[in-house]
């Protein structure tokens, strides 16, 4: 086994990673030496075909498969230089003043967020897209939930020089998406900031990681690690985890983090989605244009955020319910589909936790609490009536038996659909907002960290990820992650000096 | 395609797979014998990288679907007739056993892999998603007006009509 020596080890190069290691760059200009662990690879922008299987296995982890431990539900999780920022759509929102304050972490404030926030908004080329860029797919969305009396919001997104291929979620072809791995990572990099990717940390003991990096697969996609392929014990005085909530948390509870942060796993919520489609009797545009440019926020009111969204024919057969002529109805009719996905705003409960097997890859145990199955119903019966609203003929909703709604069963909505009808196993839920885990908060007996991310008893090691947060955050996740970051890397400077 | 070392999962469990398909696709007579040797191949790809408890469970669960129905009617799924087939998986997907449903969810999300990741259903359905997004749906005028670079190579111009988020 090769040992390395650095001062600052970051594990993950997502959202908290990638902003982590820029900030610290002035670090290695004075001398020191910064370190990031990236367990997927470095990707080129001519690597993103938009082939759905191909980009799946190569993106995402378990190739966009990974499910909880009693299967009902999928987790996306994306692995690559720039982590998830690599295929998401690039939605990036202020966190809400009443999210923060009710997390009720002592020395974190909504102020203070904000402000970081909007430093990488702007980084981040973060902006809302013109009205020319918008396709049927959201226009219908927006004029559907006015005339259904909703108030539709336009997402600030960070694009820059986007054409419209609508791949968001299998990584940008036109490299107009603005990751981590487009603007934070390269910058860090420029600073002398080293970047391993491929590099697999499997274990953490005091300030020192084993870390396996591995070979390319033959035919696979990415680039080579930047080490030889083995086994690495790497040492630093600072050790900053942002490899997110399937990494972090599992990777603590493997090195036997556990029995003195009893709160490690816990508080795991990841606003469980489904997607609605809805029929038009003419072509409209929802394959081309940016797929995700508008949403309804009903998240204080019923617990519930809807957010428009086009996905692929795989993602899209798998996520209808059921089978057969009915299924096939709405695939058929792939370039006259409308596609809502509905969120809900889930709470952390007792039992809702991330682990880690005894090979220490992670688990997640997720049971649907009766507040999330209604807010999943209210949801999708708010996307029915905006369907119908914009003129859709015919709705598959996931919740409604048999799921197919006709025009002439709107007045019925309210009867078709419900909670009742919420059978796991049966129903494809997913979800890519995973958080919580190593949450905040003022000691050991209520959290894992404190307010800048320092784990309780061991001043060297820091959480920098969406593992950080206490509860739900009810929206999009990743400007707030990057805010919390910039708290992290200024503790880390202040502890460097 | 497998992984190195990997064997097949599904080579010896064709039939009952099929017959699953048979219900579960929605055009199956679509697929001749290359379509189905595609689908099967593109399923075996994704399975290849699957641990190896994975595996297992797909095919104990093809082959308990196989043989439940010869319980109550005296022949395997494989010999039903295609109605009541659909019928007897139709009480799988309804199952109080969680195990039974997401089984016959895992099976059927297969079936869709390996269906809708083949070009010739992604181009009979009418998707069309394409690298050079609005350029290709629109033609070679907006191609040749607003994106000199080629897609994959990017381009560094901001939107020009983007809106900065208010601060």
């Amino acid at each position: 086994m090769k040992t390395v020596t650095a001062d600052v080890v970051i594990v993950g190069s997502g959202a908290g990673g990638g902003t982590v290691a820029q900030e610290l760059g002035p670090l290695v200009q004075s001398g020191k030496r910064v370190l990031v662990l990236e367990r997927g690879p470095r990707f080129r922008d001519e690597e993103f075909t938009g082939h759905e299987l191909d980009m799946a296995d190569g993106l995402y982890l378990d190739g966009g498969g990974f499910l909880t431990a009693d299967g009902a539900m999928t987790l996306a999780v994306g692995q690559a230089y720039g982590g998830s920022t690599v295929m998401y759509t690039g939605t990036s929102l202020h966190a809400p003043a009443r999210v923060i304050e009710g997390w009720g972490v002592q020395g974190l404030g909504h102020d203070d967020l904000v402000e970081r926030s909007r430093k990488y908004a702007e980084e981040n080329h973060v902006h809302r897209l013109p009205d020319k860029e918008i396709n049927d797919n959201n226009r219908l969305f927006v004029e559907g939930a006015r005339a259904a009396g909703f108030t539709p919001e336009q997402f600030p997104v960070n694009v820059k020089g986007c054409l419209g291929s609508s791949l968001c979620n299998l990584g940008c072809p036109n490299g107009a998406k603005q990751g981590t791995h487009k603007v934070q990572l390269p910058r860090a990099e420029a600073d002398g900031v080293e970047v391993v990717t491929r590099a697999d940390v499997i274990g953490i003991g005091d300030r020192e990681l084993r870390v396996r990096v591995h070979s390319r697969a033959k035919g696979a996609m990415g680039s080579v690690s930047e080490w030889d392929p083995g086994e690495y014990q790497v040492k630093a005085e600072v050790v900053v985890l942002a490899g997110g909530v399937l990494g972090t948390p599992p990777l603590l509870l493997h090195s036997g983090f556990g029995p003195h942060l009893p709160n490690l796993g816990h508080g795991f919520t990841c606003h469980p989605a489904f997607i609605l489609v809805a029929e038009h009797p003419k072509e409209i545009t929802n394959d081309v244009g940016h797929p995700k440019s508008f949403f309804v926020d009903r998240g204080v009111e019923e617990g519930f955020v809807l957010e428009t969204c086009m996905y692929f024919p795989f993602v899209t057969a798998k996520n209808l319910t059921g089978y057969g002529s009915d299924h096939a109805t709405f695939m058929n009719a792939y370039p006259r589909l409308q596609m809502i996905l509905v969120l809900a705003c889930d709470k952390a409960v007792p039992g809702n936790r991330v682990g880690s097997d005894r090979m220490g890859n992670p688990t997640v145990h997720y049971t649907f609490t009766p507040a999330v199955v209604e807010s999943l119903a209210a949801a999708t019966r708010s996307a029915a009536r905006i369907f119908f609203a914009a003129g859709a003929q015919r709705v598959h909703a996931p919740l409604a038996d048999p799921p197919r709604l006709e025009r002439s069963e709107a007045p019925q909505i309210d009867k078709r659909i419900q909670g009742l009808h919420f059978l796991p196993g049966t129903v494809s839920v997913s979800a890519a907002h995973l958080m919580g885990g190593a949450g905040m908060g003022s000691s050991a007996r209520d959290s894992v960290t404190d307010a800048w991310g320092r784990v309780h008893g061991h001043p060297w090691l820091r959480v920098a990820d969406a593992s950080l947060f206490p509860d739900s955050l009810e929206i999009n996740p990743y400007l707030t992650i990057m805010a919390l970051a910039d708290r992290v890397a200024e503790g880390v400077l202040e502890d460097m000096s | 395609m497998n992984g190195p070392g990997s064997e097949p999962v599904l080579s010896s469990l064709q039939a009952p797979l099929r017959a699953i398909g048979s219900v579960v696709l929605p055009s199956p007579e679509a697929l001749d014998g290359e379509g189905w040797l595609e689908a099967e191949a593109i399923m075996e790809r994704a399975l290849a990288s699957k641990p190896s408890g994975i595996k297992r469970q797909i095919r104990l669960f093809l082959r308990l679907v196989n043989f439940l129905p010869v319980l109550t009617t005296g022949r395997t799924l494989v010999k039903m007739p295609v109605e009541r087939r659909a019928a007897f998986l139709q009480r799988l997907h309804r199952s109080p056993l969680m195990p039974l449903r997401r089984g016959l969810w895992g099976i059927r999300t297969l079936l869709f892999m390996g269906y809708y990741n083949q070009e010739t259903v992604r181009r009979r359905i009418g998707y069309g998603a394409d690298p050079w997004g609005w350029t290709a749906h629109f033609g070679d005028e907006l191609r040749a007006a607003e994106t000199p670079d080629s897609p994959g190579g990017g381009t560094e111009e901001p939107s020009p009509e983007g809106e900065e988020v208010a601060s």
